[in-house]
């Protein structure tokens, strides 16, 4: 009864949904914005279809005979319309000649979709050959040692550094050896799909999800010294155990509130984006590698829909930590404005802390342990994340470490409170 | 006077100044010290930096067809030295390589000879060679001024454009380092004081309402006028907030060295940047912070009207989000940056002001009104 209505100060507040709400909204717009590319991604399902996922020497056979059948027919009908013939797709976007074939309109709407589609196949041949020879000359431990130069690392830090990448290489062998580098997936160089959804869409559902869960968390703890009925609710034995109840319910509502979030604005997402045939995909397919060259390894074999539910795990357990560690600021500070405002503070110190750490020491990779730097690299949760971060269990002995230690504060502090003087 | 006094004692309380004070170290830490510690941000860029000094103190405020051979003149005598430079290293003569023109012309693509231009350039960090490659650009963008316009412009702004170009505004010695910089920094200034003020702001009406002392205040006719008094504190505290941040800014900011570039024209061909008026630097940065304090009044009247509506601190803060959003993006972006750029409308500026400041004050007019005749 008591957690009901405790939850009902949560859900009833107009701010709480009318700030969700908009949220959503937000992110709709930003799904919207990015929807110009959804028909270019469309064009990977038919060639799944056609060829598999994986571009093995039988898969890139597969696909280079469809593409070359393709490039036939296309040629057969420029021959008939201008008498040119192509060599590969691409030469039909040089500028001398583009513009005047569209100007001239020989090719109608459904040709010209067709010879594009036939270059995005041709983007996706061609990329075999480049990842093959990526992974083939991947060293991971050169990577490490430009990072440790990059970032001035010394000493015992370093040598950690390059003691976690060694225990990256096996897993780098393995990976070559599933072949999971060689899957189809959307070209990220071409659509970024990883960097829009893990990093622009699930980085703005963590703050707003961050926001919410502070506000109402600090707002429900102190709601009886703020409505000045404290002194009746705490007299009582079982009032005092009310503390309880509200880190329960504030608990649960940041459950609630982060999923709703995520399973609304991902139903969206794959609303608009067909990912048809592409959940079994594994997330370290060299396909995914973006503009700046850096592969994803990831430190388990996991398929993309595996991984968007681990990630989605994590964000929760994320939004946990946040809820306990307001309710540890809101049991010190009776001000549930001060409360919002010292959160931001404690989240900025979180990330600055790293930097005065001297570089020679193992204290600067183990400060990166917070879920503060963890939540603002949702992008490279569970892979090879940098010189500071690639531990193999980095996101979970994070979440559980300070899990354990804020739910032990939380205690004393409920434990406190139920003597204190009012 | 007394009144006004008390409430704005009250705002300003220790526990508030403390925390203004932590928020405003690690934003500086976060964002703006950057700016300060790494100007110029590395090289090619202190070398250009350097040259330009230079040509301030040899040519003066802008550099004519004589002054540029002059330049030019300075060129080749690095390009000398640079060549002794080359003949005194042994591995580069074995290489072949004892002119600066070969040296420029060297063929990267060969493992050894890139191996030998990275040492050169990028461990030993031989000051000629950076220089030489500053002085050629600006060379190059003084050569090509038809290069100023050759964006796809409308015909008012080709106009302004060619304005410039005649008016030799464009020929001041400026450079778009200073400016990008300024304009970076001014930006997390601008968001650091709107947030020092929606933090100060915050408790304004909702502490006396959440201690229900307006059931005793707004019994008596005083009592009633506290309403606007406390806009009043409001625009106060925030005034304070603006100047104390701003003097410590400008104060941090005297560390970048970039006083001789104040009398310059922005136009210049060496800035990025073109504005629809004939300003220089020094009026540029006066116009920011002037759109800083009205931005900050606007935000003052909006903050002040959220703290009397609010029914407790998780809607007031709620309510602080999306306009945080709107003012620390949008906001900054098109009224504290780039101001009176020659790519926006030149109207845009002040009629964006006058909807802000006009829409603030009804909407603050509005409640003053009903909080008049309330019934409590």
């Amino acid at each position: 009864m008591i957690k009901r209505l405790e939850f009902k100060k949560i859900i009833s507040s107009p701010i709480i949904l009318g700030l969700f709400v908009l949220f959503l909204l937000f992110n709709c717009f930003l799904i919207y914005e990015q929807s110009s590319i959804r028909n270019d991604m469309k064009s990977l399902q038919p060639i799944v279809k056609e060829t598999g996922t994986l571009m093995d020497d039988e898969g890139s056979k597969k696909l280079q005979i469809s593409h070359e059948e393709d490039l036939n027919t296309w040629n057969q009908l420029a021959e008939s319309k201008t008498g040119d013939t192509y060599q590969n797709a691409s030469d039909f976007y040089k500028p001398e000649l583009y513009y005047s074939l569209i100007e001239s309109k020989i090719y109608s709407e459904k040709e010209l979709q067709d010879i594009n589609e036939l270059a995005i196949k041709e983007t996706y041949l061609n990329s075999i050959q480049d990842i093959e020879t990526k992974y083939s000359t991947l060293n991971v431990m050169e990577n490490a040692e430009e990072g440790i130069r990059l970032f001035g690392l010394k000493g015992a830090a370093a040598e950690k550094v390059r003691e976690q990448y060694t225990v990256l290489k096996p897993r780098v062998e393995e990976l070559i050896q599933n072949k999971e580098h060689l899957h189809l997936f959307f070209h990220g160089k071409m659509f970024g799909t990883h960097s829009f959804l893990f990093k622009t869409l699930f980085g703005f559902m963590l703050f707003q999800a961050m926001i919410l869960i502070v506000l109402f968390t600090a707002f429900i703890v102190n709601y009886e010294f703020e409505h000045r009925t404290a002194l009746v609710t705490y007299a009582t034995k079982r009032g005092r155990r009310l503390m309880w109840d509200k880190l329960l319910v504030s608990t649960f509502a940041s459950t609630l509130v982060t999923v709703a979030l995520l399973a609304i604005t991902l139903s969206v997402y794959f609303i608009v984006f067909d990912y048809s045939g592409m959940w079994n995909v594994p997330i370290s397919t060299g396909f995914l590698i973006e503009l700046n060259k850096i592969p994803f390894i990831s430190w388990w074999n996991v398929t993309f829909i595996q991984y968007l539910f681990m990630s989605c795990g994590l964000v929760v357990i994320c939004q946990i930590l946040f809820v306990l560690i307001t309710f540890c600021l809101s049991m010190l500070i009776r001000n549930s404005y001060i409360v919002f405002t010292l959160f931001g503070v404690i989240f900025l110190a979180g990330l600055y802390i790293p930097s005065l750490m001297p570089k020679d020491s193992t204290m600067l990779l183990y400060t990166h342990f917070s879920p503060f730097i963890l939540v603002m690299n949702v992008k490279k949760w569970w892979m090879e994340s940098g010189v500071f971060t690639t531990f193999k269990y980095y996101e979970i002995l994070t979440v559980t470490g300070w899990l354990i230690v804020l739910l032990l504060t939380a205690w004393l502090l409920i434990k406190r409170f139920a003597r204190e003087n009012i | 006077m007394r009144i006004l006094f008390n409430e704005v004692r009250k705002l300003f309380s220790v526990k508030i100044i403390f925390l203004l004070l932590l928020v405003s170290f690690f934003v500086y830490q976060q964002f703006i010290m950057f700016e300060f510690k790494h100007f110029p941000n590395g090289r090619p860029l202190l070398d250009d930096f350097r040259a330009t000094q230079k040509m301030l103190v040899d040519y003066g405020e802008s550099m004519d067809s004589e002054e540029f051979q002059d330049f030019k003149e300075i060129k080749e005598q690095r390009i000398a030295e640079a060549t002794e430079y080359l003949k005194s290293q042994k591995e580069m003569v074995a290489a072949g390589i004892d002119t600066y023109e070969e040296f420029s012309n060297m063929d990267l693509e060969n493992v050894k000879l890139a191996a030998l231009h990275s040492k050169i350039v990028f461990e030993d960090y031989v000051d000629v060679f950076w220089e030489i490659q500053a002085r050629d650009w600006i060379i190059d963008r003084y050569e090509h001024p038809e290069r100023f316009n050759e964006h796809e412009l409308t015909q008012e702004q080709n106009a302004r454009m060619d304005e410039l170009v005649e008016s030799g505004a464009t020929e001041a010695i400026f450079t778009d380092m200073v400016f990008e910089n300024y304009n970076v920094l001014m930006k997390y200034v601008a968001i650091l004081i709107f947030l020092n003020i929606m933090i100060i702001l915050m408790p304004l009406y909702i502490r006396d309402k959440r201690n229900h002392v307006q059931l005793l205040q707004y019994t008596s006719k005083t009592g009633r006028k506290l309403f606007s008094q406390k806009l009043l504190t409001g625009l106060t505290a925030s005034l304070i907030i603006i100047t104390a941040q701003l003097a410590f800014f400008f104060f941090m900011y005297r560390g970048n060295d970039t006083s001789m570039f104040f009398p310059l024209s922005i136009n210049s061909i060496f800035n990025f940047f073109v504005s629809w008026y004939d300003l220089t630097f020094f009026q540029y940065i006066i116009l920011t912070v002037l759109c800083v304090y009205l931005l900050g009044i606007a935000l003052v009247l909006v903050g002040a009207w959220i703290s009397s509506i609010a029914p407790n601190y998780m809607t007031s803060v709620g309510l602080h989000v999306p306009l945080a959003f709107l003012l620390f993006g949008t906001g900054t972006t098109y009224l504290v940056q780039n101001l009176t750029t020659i790519y926006l409308n030149p109207y845009l500026v002040p009629i964006s002001f006058a909807i802000i400041l006009v829409l603030s004050s009804l909407l603050f007019l509005w409640r003053y009104r009903r909080e008049k005749v309330k019934n409590i």
